[in-house]
């Protein structure tokens, strides 16, 4: 073990102790279907605000991974997968149950909601509604509560409905509508919600010390289809019973015995984006803010004559270039007057704009002649100035080991428009052309659980300031997908669905060649132009505007694009003959507490028109997790099954995982289907998010790194 | 042309001032790196002293950390240490108000004056600490020093006469103690806390 392991493995001991208040309580623990809950059944209780939890369960022939995110502190959402083995196996041939599948995959969506939190006497309480937009098979309703008995015991008890309903029903509420198999699912099945037999469960839990605990639980579950129908498994009883191992601060184990007559288990794997691994940014020090020596001291050190000083630009600059080189600045732009130096900076290793912003600034203090009172600082994103910070130089030397310094530092700054660079300047002679590439593992998925993993290479040349040429290739090592099983026809032109046909057609694709031209043509407006290969599928030209003043919540943005579908080989045309302008007008609006909100409103691929709405939420290390629906003008048969397009997207930056500074990150939406209604081309680098990072609602949110 | 005289001096002063802080120092903490790999305890004081700067050795059991450190630079009472590893400690006369490159660190503080802490007087301090969604936490506390006697403390071979002092915190809803080993006015040796997921770090000035 070297030295950080040791550190880590220290830390996350520390961060364990540290994480137990003086009482100790019992967290949360998740069911078989990845949501508070004591062992098949859900509990009353809610996770931690903002944690994500991934639970693998197993018994009985069915598998459910289940990926639960606490988006506020009382409303949790979750996406489920689940696959049920020997499907058909006790089916007769010809039997109306013969549905064909060997293996029964589903996917579905679940929401909870948090309506009373546990006090000293009151239970906390939890109404959810699970599979609430799917095909039905899984869907339920339920109201539990769970009261906690000092810090070791916890009791919880419900009624369900729907599957939950199913087992030892103590009354009915009206009729439930029968589960209909060729119904495409993915509305919001409202005319089923707390409808017919209802049925209560009960659960206890005994945490015996900090690792293990034992469970119990009555489930109202009677399993009618797997057990009853299709004898999957035996349900005797409606009791299980487990043990459950904690296993560091985010993993739990879990050992049972499910319904008299199966062996179970459930892996469950809880992570705080709040809260990083390593406890912190590890990383390096900054450099010591340099010291300029008293005006009374030394006056001639203040005098302004070195700007007309032969070869002393190009010493500071090369100077400062050193100095910045560190932490992965470049010098995009200096100038300076006597009294006040402007810096365009291109930061590309540091994960937090407040950082890298603290540490050009203490390069500056470090390199500037003393009669520089006054340091611009304005970040360069695909070569457009996103924001410009004015620092007080005497701020920054009389602040820097004050208590509390990154509040004080925050109220005299200045974060304004970044305007136009002041004409003439430096920068640094490497910066262009400038060459990048890199190659990383990745995954495609030509189906949920089939796909393929491989190598992605992705490369960039930008040619001169805001203009780029790019790429990116994949090259598969191992595939478990062979044949689409699940493709279905689509009533749509197949912009999306047929993305599977892509996949197989070829190990290696082309995903990306393009020319992006960014531009900053006016105050609190971006532009962009892209073309060639802009995906995968589509190839054409992309143009963009985007008007976000730095300080405002609200962003307004326009798309217009022309493309043609690309061949699945991926070069012509002629095999799809589809070319479709699509474009749409976005709003975007920063909600506050890290919550942020978009509509788009346009024509998608497929031609249909209407419009997307998401919601996310970032915690302030860059962790994303959001929800998306895009309803538009193309039935819900035109569209298939799921009836319209809706997802969770995920976006984890590396530096989370790491602990050290470093940009880049990984994105990934979670779909129930691939369809293609509700389509939007997939472009590299599109405005909004270039230049958020930069803006008040991030800068606010990192500022405590200022001084990192 | 007499300011240009004085003015060209003051570019080049810079910037070789800051080549010499850049070229320099960290020459000695990359040197004591290869120290540490050996056994820090073991190491002979006079090899330490060879160095010809200070140093102190940092200790932080909670994220183990043991590092050796020199100081990097000073402004008035307020001295930065630097180790191989990136990490920084300054103190204010001896007393920790700041860490960087640790993960949990402690990003600013307002303390006592080490003379306060050795007469015992009762003094507030604040910690701001690198917490959940990377902003700073802050926690107040009331701060009562009581001398525990003298203790002779050996550090590398030479015996120290130090009178220790534990410094014990409050504020609502939690505590913390800070010892010092005060030789003379100067404080030789010291376990001061850096934050809730660090802990204390013990902090032992070897080579003045």
């Amino acid at each position: 073990m070297n030295r950080r392991n040791i550190r880590w493995a220290a830390l996350s001991a520390a961060a364990l102790v540290a994480a137990s208040p003086a009482i100790a309580e019992m967290r949360p623990s998740l069911s078989f279907y990845g949501v508070p809950g004591v062992i098949d059944m859900p509990s009353g209780e809610a996770m931690k605000d903002g944690s994500v939890a991934l639970t693998t369960s197993y018994f009985g022939s069915q598998f459910r991974t289940t990926l639960t995110f606490q988006i506020t502190p009382r409303i949790s959402g979750s996406y489920r997968f689940t696959s049920t083995g020997n499907w058909n196996d006790a089916i007769a041939p010809g039997d109306p149950l013969d549905d064909g599948y060997t293996r029964y995959n589903d996917r579905s969506f679940d929401l909870r909601i948090l309506v009373l939190e546990e006090g000293n006497y009151l239970p906390s309480v939890t109404v959810g509604l699970q599979d609430f937009v799917g095909t039905g098979k899984n869907s339920a309703e339920y109201i539990a509560a769970t009261k906690s008995f000092g810090d070791r015991f916890k009791v919880t008890a419900g009624l369900g409905w729907g599957r939950f309903g199913s087992y030892n029903d103590i009354g009915s509420f009206g009729e439930r509508p029968p589960v209909y198999d060729g119904d495409l699912g993915g509305n919001p099945s409202v005319d089923h919600w707390f409808r017919g037999p209802v049925a209560p469960f009960a659960g206890v839990e005994w945490q015996v010390n900090d690792k293990w605990t034992v469970k119990a639980e009555y489930s109202s579950d009677a399993y009618d289809e797997v057990s009853g129908d299709r004898r999957i498994f035996d349900r005797r009883s409606p009791f299980n019973f487990g043990v459950e191992y904690q296993r560091g601060d985010v993993m739990r184990l879990g050992l049972y015995s499910m319904y008299g007559a199966e062996i179970g288990f459930n892996i469950q794997m809880v992570m705080d984006p709040k809260r990083r691994a390593a406890g912190g940014i590890l990383g390096p020090a900054p450099i010591a803010v340099g010291q300029r020596p008293s005006r009374s001291a030394d006056p001639g050190a203040y005098g302004g004559g070195w700007t007309t000083q032969a070869g002393a630009g190009e010493t500071l600059r090369a100077t400062l270039s050193q100095v910045l080189a560190a932490d992965g600045i470049t010098i995009e732009h200096l100038s300076y007057t006597a009294d006040k130096v402007h810096l365009r900076i291109r930061n590309d290793q540091i994960d937090s704009g407040p950082q890298a912003i603290g540490r050009a600034a203490r390069a500056l203090s470090r390199v500037m002649p003393a009669s520089v009172e006054v340091f611009e600082i304005v970040p360069v994103v695909r070569g457009m100035g996103v924001s410009k910070v004015t620092i007080r130089r005497s701020d920054l030397e009389g602040l820097e080991h004050s208590p509390g310094n990154d509040a004080t530092l925050r109220s005299r700054v200045r974060i304004s428009e970044a305007g136009p660079a002041p004409a003439g300047g430096l920068r640094d002679d490497s910066l262009y052309p400038r060459f990048s590439w890199g190659v990383m593992p990745a995954l495609r998925m030509s189906e949920v659980m089939r796909g393929d993993v491989g190598l992605r290479l992705e490369a960039s040349y930008e040619l001169r300031q805001g203009l780029v040429l790019s790429g990116s290739l994949y090259q598969a090592l191992a595939s478990n997908f062979d044949d689409c099983e699940r493709c279905k026809p689509s009533l749509l032109p197949p912009v999306r669905s047929d993305l599977a046909y892509y996949n197989r057609e070829s190990d290696f694709g082309l995903n990306r060649l393009q020319l992006a031209w960014y531009a900053k043509p006016a105050e609190n407006l971006y532009s962009r132009v892209t073309f060639g290969f802009l995906e995968r599928m589509h190839a054409g030209i992309s143009t963009e505007l985007l008007w976000k003043p730095v300080d405002s919540r609200l962003a307004l943005g326009a798309e217009l694009n022309y493309t043609r579908q690309r061949d699945r080989d991926g070069f012509g045309f002629g095999e799809y003959d589809y070319g479709i302008a699509t474009g749409h007008v976005s709003a975007y609006y920063d909600l506050g507490g890290g919550y942020l909100g978009q509509v788009d409103v346009g024509r998608y691929l497929a031609g249909d028109v209407g419009a997307t709405f998401a919601l996310d939420r970032e915690f302030a290390n860059g962790v994303r997790l959001g929800a998306y629906a895009t309803f538009t003008d193309a039935s819900a048969e035109e569209f298939g099954e799921g009836s319209f397009d809706k997802g969770l997207r995920i976006t984890i930056p590396m530096n989370w995982l790491l602990g050290q500074p470093q940009r880049g990150e990984f994105s990934t939406t979670l779909r129930a289907m691939q369809r293609d209604g509700g389509a939007r081309l997939e472009i590299d680098g599109r405005l909004y998010e270039s230049v958020r990072d930069y803006h008040l609602g991030i800068l606010d949110t990192q500022w405590g790194r200022v001084w990192r | 042309m007499a300011l240009m005289r004085a003015v060209l001096p003051v570019v080049a002063v810079l910037a070789a001032g800051f080549l010499a802080a850049c070229g320099n120092l960290p020459s000695l903490p990359a040197a004591m790196d290869r120290v540490q790999q050996v056994n820090l305890d073991s190491v002979p004081r006079d090899k330490l002293r060879a160095f010809g700067s200070p140093i102190m050795r940092a200790t932080i059991p909670g994220l183990g950390i043991d590092v050796l450190i020199s100081p990097r630079d000073s402004k008035g009472d307020i001295v930065t240490w630097e180790a191989a590893d990136g990490y920084t400690f300054t103190f204010r006369d001896g007393v920790l108000i700041e860490t960087r490159g640790l993960g949990p660190d402690l990003m600013s503080a307002s303390v006592p004056a080490a003379g306060q802490i050795a007469s015992g007087a009762v003094t507030r301090r604040s910690y701001f600490y690198t917490w959940e969604n990377d902003a700073n936490q802050r926690r107040d506390y009331s701060c009562t020093p009581a001398t525990q006697g003298a203790e002779t403390l050996m550090i590398y071979g030479r015996s120290h006469s130090t009178r220790h002092i534990v410094e014990s915190c409050q504020r609502d809803g939690g505590r913390l103690t800070n010892d010092y080993w005060f030789e003379g006015g100067s404080i030789r040796k010291s376990k001061q806390w850096i934050s809730p997921l660090a802990g204390p770090g013990i902090f032992v000035r070897i080579i003045d």
